[in-house]
């Protein structure tokens, strides 16, 4: 137990507090749930209730924001005593709970899965080569590969039943990065109090998890399915995926945005507008192929997050290649899937609420 | 042959890999026919199969729980071997050239990886239960996994202190030493080696250190008196000392026991028995701790670990147990003779009647005596030779000549005349 590898301690060591955050600093959501992150008498649960709590209500992620609201989350804690250990014994608590998110989430319990380090050392380090780095290792801990701007992916199982038979799938979900540097910063959209994260997010289980579920309450809505292939059941996760991403207002910090549609060669017709008017309701102007940022989505460890001369959002580059989903859908099935989704929501509880970056607010459906 | 068997037999066969050794024909068998490598890892093949075959279903079943249980590849006894190391103790061994391939072939089994497709992955992609169980483990399992989870994250953090008089008395001791609070013992708290319960000081030391607790770790840097960090130093181990309050009040390196990695040395002598904490704990030190100057004139008594701390230099140094009532501070590197710490007082005061220190009994203190007692350190060490006659009794004259070096008068400390009310007791459960 005294022997092994100890990158992690040894990289939080080299981590220097950031200048810039006595000027500014945390906004007050993260200040307030920080101040029980960081509270060596709380338990872990009570420091996870906090969490959800905060994702519940200050994430951008209409999925995740849903997702904490209904309690869905899992979550790896790393608190001081795990960062203290071995990178040995940090990669076995990761795997533990990564192994309890993966048996919930067969059973349809989660979709999503946070492994957060609580540290107020990580918390207020300088962005810098020794922040990338740490990242990068927890990356590796968990996922066994760490480069930055990479696509990387864990997976996650469903279990289907189906009059009588068991179908299984997997879906591939995407890593991305969160910490507590990003509050105040043009990427305050991947924020996160306490300390640094990775978040996994299968939106594609969540959507046929919730459509299997709604299906079997409701018979009407069954049969109105029934003709249509299971697996395109999924698509109606794409108009809410549309919301989360938000069109580009005039002042706005966004990190993404929606683009015109016909901006990109994918945006042919059909569908025509009014079947995109349907599903995509307000959004149908907009591409529902790709959107626009200054960063890559689905890039588990975006560089330019790291960069410390990099704060300025005129500085940053403009992204066209950043993709709603890995098909190019444009069959009816695909559209009338789309169009199920407010029933779905409505059994589901995902109607929830979507916090402008400026601080106005509408109602996600 | 079981329908396995056979499958597995007829995948090789395709692929050609029939011959080949255990790695590259369990890879070629998972590129060529996924399904037979999970069926073959979750349910093996019957006894009566060929070595071979048994060998592949025996590394599958491996990887299986290999996966599970988190793994690292580190270099082997040649330079063609490699050797990947389970957190549950399995070795397996590996053709070092082939080490990239099987990194990737393990996470991919785990279903990890780097993809060069972009977008959400909506539609997921079908999957057999021979795959599922593979991935998820035994069912039987999940509830006790759940549970021990569960536990963990109810457990109330078990968070320790440092009296208000100890924090005080930092200001004049070597700076090193609340550098290794600050640093060291915080660390040590937070992910011990092992703990052990009970401090064992012989007849007549205190009730609440017999209860008390003792972390032990392996911090990763020490700390100079400047608070600038070095490597920690090789073969010690540093020991935190709780009072059954959770009271922090010494805390020091100390040589490891040779072929124990992580505990100290002479441990059963020193301490009661390694448990097992139930809790997680933290060692809380007020931010404002301050830096004092030392003070060579002055030593510390801690009525929480009822013990003197007095130092003759401020160069950091590890502590040696002499014996139950005395330890000696000696320099890294050189051994010098640094300071020495004397532990129960009270005990060696009450005993010795010729150094007239009996009204420290609680009996004889009437409702206008002061309250403590100044005693000088060189008295208490004397008196703490008495009752350890075997002792050689070089180590007492060098420290005794030190404490007069100079014409100095050796510094005195201050001892309450009351022994301290018992508050309420830590729970380690």
């Amino acid at each position: 137990m005294a022997d092994g590898t100890w990158l992690v301690s040894d990289l939080i060591e080299q981590l220097q507090a950031d200048p810039w955050r006595d000027q500014q600093p945390f906004s007050d959501d993260v200040q307030q749930c920080q101040q029980l992150l960081f509270d060596p008498r709380r338990t872990r649960q009570e420091k996870l209730d906090a969490l959800n709590g905060w994702l519940a209500e200050s994430q951008p992620c209409l999925f995740g924001q849903m997702e904490a609201k209904q309690k869905r989350l899992a979550f790896c804690l790393l608190t001081e005593n795990d960062l203290a250990r071995s990178d040995e014994g940090i990669r076995q608590r990761i795997e533990e709970d990564r192994q309890d998110w993966k048996r919930q989430a067969v059973a349809g319990e989660t979709h999503a899965f946070i492994i957060v380090a609580i540290s107020e050392r990580i918390a207020r380090a300088r962005p810098g080569e020794a922040l990338l780095n740490l990242a990068q290792r927890f990356c590796e801990l968990y996922l066994g590969v760490s480069e930055k701007d990479t696509i990387i992916h864990d997976e996650l199982l469903l279990e289907i039943a189906d009059g009588g038979q068991t179908e299984r799938r997997s879906w591939k979900v995407g890593v991305n990065y969160f910490s507590t540097q990003g509050d105040g910063r043009w990427w305050r959209d991947h924020r996160i109090p306490g300390g640094m994260a990775y978040s996994m997010n299968s939106v594609g289980h969540m959507a046929r998890t919730h459509v299997e579920r709604a299906m079997r309450r409701d018979p009407n809505l069954a049969k109105r399915l029934a003709d249509m292939p299971r697996d395109k059941l999924v698509f109606w996760a794409l108009p809410k995926a549309m919301k989360t991403i938000g069109i580009l207002t005039e002042g706005s910090t966004r990190g993404t945005w929606l683009a015109e549609r016909g901006s990109f060669p994918e945006d042919k017709e059909p569908p025509t507008f009014d079947v995109r008017q349907r599903v995509f309701g307000d959004l149908a102007q907009f591409s529902e192929n790709r959107y626009k940022g200054h960063y890559h989505t689905d890039e588990t460890i975006p560089s330019p997050y790291f960069d410390p001369n990099l704060w300025k959002q005129e500085d940053l580059v403009e992204r066209d290649d950043l993709y709603f989903n890995y098909l190019h859908l444009q069959t009816e099935e695909d559209y009338m899937s789309m169009g199920i989704g407010i029933e779905i929501d409505e059994t589901e509880g995902g109607r929830v609420e979507v916090r402008e970056q400026t601080g106005a607010s509408h109602e996600s459906n | 042959m079981n329908p396995t068997e056979i499958r597995v037999r007829s995948a090789l066969e395709k692929t050609g890999s029939s011959s080949l050794s255990a790695w590259p024909a369990l890879m070629a068998l998972y590129r060529s026919d996924r399904e037979a490598f999970y069926l073959l890892a979750c349910d093996g093949v019957n006894d009566e199969a060929d070595a071979n075959l048994r060998a592949l279903a025996d590394l599958a079943n491996r990887i299986r729980f290999v996966v599970r249980s988190t793994y690292q590849i580190e270099p082997g006894g040649s330079t063609s071997e490699a050797c990947l190391l389970s957190r549950s103790g399995d070795n397996l061994s590996l053709p070092a050239q082939m080490v990239p391939d099987i990194k990737r072939f393990l996470l991919e089994v785990d279903g990890k990886g780097v993809s060069t497709v972009q977008g959400k992955d909506f539609v997921g992609t079908p999957i057999s239960e021979a795959e599922a169980r593979f991935k998820l483990g035994d069912r039987s399992t999940w509830d006790a996994d759940r549970q021990r989870l569960q536990a963990r994250r109810s457990a109330e953090p078990l968070v320790l202190r440092v009296d208000p008089q100890d924090l005080k008395s930092l200001e004049s001791l070597p700076a090193y030493v609340r550098h290794g609070l600050l640093n060291c013992a915080t660390k040590t708290v937070l992910a011990p080696t092992v703990v052990f319960e009970g401090l064992n000081r012989g007849e007549g030391s205190p009730e609440r250190l017999r209860n008390g607790l003792i972390f032990c770790g392996k911090p990763r840097r020490t700390y100079d008196g400047g608070g600038q960090s070095h490597p920690a130093p090789t073969d010690m181990v540093y020991v935190v000392y709780v009072d059954q309050e959770g009271f922090v009040f010494d805390w020091d390196w100390v040589k490891e026991n040779p072929g124990e990695p992580g505990y100290p040395i002479d441990w059963p002598l020193r301490f009661g028995n390694p448990v097992n904490l139930s809790r997680e704990a933290a060692l809380e030190v007020p931010a404002n701790v301050t830096a004092g100057v030392f003070d060579q004139n002055k030593a510390a008594y801690s009525e929480r670990g009822d013990c003197v701390f007095c130092y003759i230099c401020d160069e950091p140094a590890f502590a040696h147990r002499y014996n139950s009532d005395l330890t000696v501070f000696r320099q890294f590197g050189s051994e010098t003779i640094t300071g020495f710490k004397v532990k129960n007082v009270r005990r060696i005061c009450l005993d010795d009647k010729s150094i007239n220190l009996g009204c420290l009994d609680d009996q004889r203190i009437g409702p206008d005596a002061a309250p403590e007692l100044d005693i000088a350190v060189d008295a208490i060490l004397m008196a703490s030779l008495k009752g350890h006659r075997d002792m050689p009794v070089d180590i007492y004259t060098i420290i005794i000549r030190a404490l007069f070096r100079d014409n100095r008068q050796p510094p005195k400390v201050t001892v309450p005349k009351n022994v301290r009310k018992p508050g309420p007791q830590l729970t380690t459960a």
